[in-house]
């Protein structure tokens, strides 16, 4: 069953189902099969340092060590930012109403690499002011953290083609304007080419990927 | 940062970088005493303590449960715990033996889970620093068009390595930014193919965006490889 989003615009309120959209459910997944010399099946599995210590998938685990090397609990670690100021946590978007007032940018939206899609189903009508909108092309950001913790990411509400709601989930990214004194090293080459103007987006096939 | 080999609308080509737009890390973790405390991979288990090669030594499950009840037998008092580093990525069969040769095969599922083909794997090399440069293909997609096909999971910022690429790069943008569009970038001799920055990575559509303000530019390379399309045949919930 899908999950629910509650979202607020101006003074209504609204609830969505997200389904979860990715590559494998549009075009399909590849996976390797990997054989040794006899055809039997391989898997793969991780070499310690030692070259004998052989371990097999899941023989790892993480753990937090302090800088005297001691082992820190899960319970004891503080997340703080970089000028050391405790992280508050933050809850999870599903146990909050989320409040649509933030409209940005189509930049501001591209400055964001996005690692998530959910289509979005209406399960309660919907305010006509913003389905208007967002068929204009508005697009909301709005901060989301599926299970809480101590970050949000930045999450957009948009109209793709056919209408169909969406909500992205990306991620901070740094981009800024670079002017000539900001040149890296390296050289440079230049190279005339042929021209080619046959090209059409209908040829580019995303399934071949 | 790697290389990109580019050419402009005049069909100009120059090799200049990809900087990651990757945010910093943002979010640090302290312990007791206000000290700094940093991930470590550590050693759960080799393959010589897991199911298969316990129960080689002790015969039968019955026997492994009785020898796990009375003692600690899968526990490597030696090893196990140990902080892990500059480990390798092996496979082993299913002896758990390493294994030197390997052939590998791709198979290919439908949406729907079920099996499309078997094939030898691809190896797909990298083709954005080639003797051939990325194509300016000239096709324009709007902005406003283009965000709502598309997912646009990476970002690369291409930046100028000396002053004729300054030039050459502010031109770029300053043309895109006026046409408000994303350009679409393509590889190989037609300009047609996805671009792979390397070997065996995960190939993408490329659609460059540029922007300026003043002699300032910046000039993003959008990767894409899923369009925003509701699947043919939609199961999964969130």
């Amino acid at each position: 069953m899908a999950r629910k989003l509650e979202f607020i615009f101006g003074n209504e309120a609204f609830t969505v189902g997200i389904h979860k959209v990715d590559r494998s459910k549009v075009y399909g997944r590849v996976e390797t099969e990997t054989f040794d010399a006899n055809m039997k099946p391989c898997t793969l599995a991780t070499l310690a340092r030692d070259g004998r210590t052989i371990i097999p998938y899941g023989g790892t685990a993480s753990g937090y060590v302090n800088t005297e090397g001691l082992w820190v609990t899960r319970d004891e670690l503080i997340p703080i930012n970089r000028d050391g100021e405790e992280i508050p946590e933050v809850e999870s978007s599903f146990k909050t109403l989320t409040k649509l007032d933030n409209e940005v940018s189509i930049e501001d939206f591209l400055d964001h690499p996005i690692r998530l899609a959910y289509r979005l189903d209406a399960e309660t009508e919907i305010n006509e002011g913003l389905l208007k909108k967002l068929k204009a092309g508005a697009i909301y950001q709005f901060p989301f953290s599926y299970r809480g913790g101590i970050y949000h990411d930045p999450a957009f509400l948009m109209m793709g083609e056919d209408d169909i709601l969406w909500m992205l989930i990306g991620h901070k990214s740094e981009i800024e304007f670079v002017g000539f004194e900001q040149a890296a090293i390296c050289a440079a080459r230049a190279e005339e080419l042929g021209e080619d103007d046959s090209l059409e987006t209908d040829a580019f096939d995303f399934d071949m990927l | 940062m790697p290389n990109v080999n580019l050419s402009d609308a005049r069909m100009r080509d120059a090799v200049v970088k990809a900087e990651s737009t990757r945010q910093r890390r943002t979010i640090f973790y302290q312990g007791p005493k206000k000290l700094p405390a940093y991930t470590r991979k550590v050693l759960k288990g080799a393959v010589h303590q897991d199911y298969e090669s316990m129960l080689e030594i002790y015969k039968t499950p019955e026997a492994l449960g009785a020898a796990l009840a009375e003692g600690d037998p899968e526990i490597d008092f030696e090893r196990d715990g140990m902080f892990l580093w500059d480990l390798s990525r092996v496979y082993i069969n299913p002896k758990e033996e390493l294994v030197y040769r390997i052939q590998q095969e791709e198979v290919v599922y439908n949406p729907d889970g079920s099996v499309r083909e078997r094939r030898e794997q691809r190896r797909l090399e990298a083709n954005v620093d080639d003797e051939i440069p990325l194509t300016w293909t000239g096709k324009m997609i709007p902005k406003v068009d283009a965000i709502r096909k598309f997912v646009f999971a990476t970002k690369l910022q291409i930046v100028h390595i000396n002053g004729l690429t300054y030039d050459f790069l502010y031109e770029m943008a300053k043309e895109l930014h006026e046409a408000k569009s994303l350009m679409i970038l393509g590889a190989g001799p037609n300009g047609k193919s996805p671009l792979i920055f390397r070997s065996r990575s995960l190939p993408y559509r490329g659609f460059l965006e540029g922007r300026i303000d003043g002699d300032k530019y910046i000039l993003l390379l959008h990767l894409s490889n899923l369009e925003l399309k509701v699947p043919e045949t939609e199961g999964g919930d969130a």
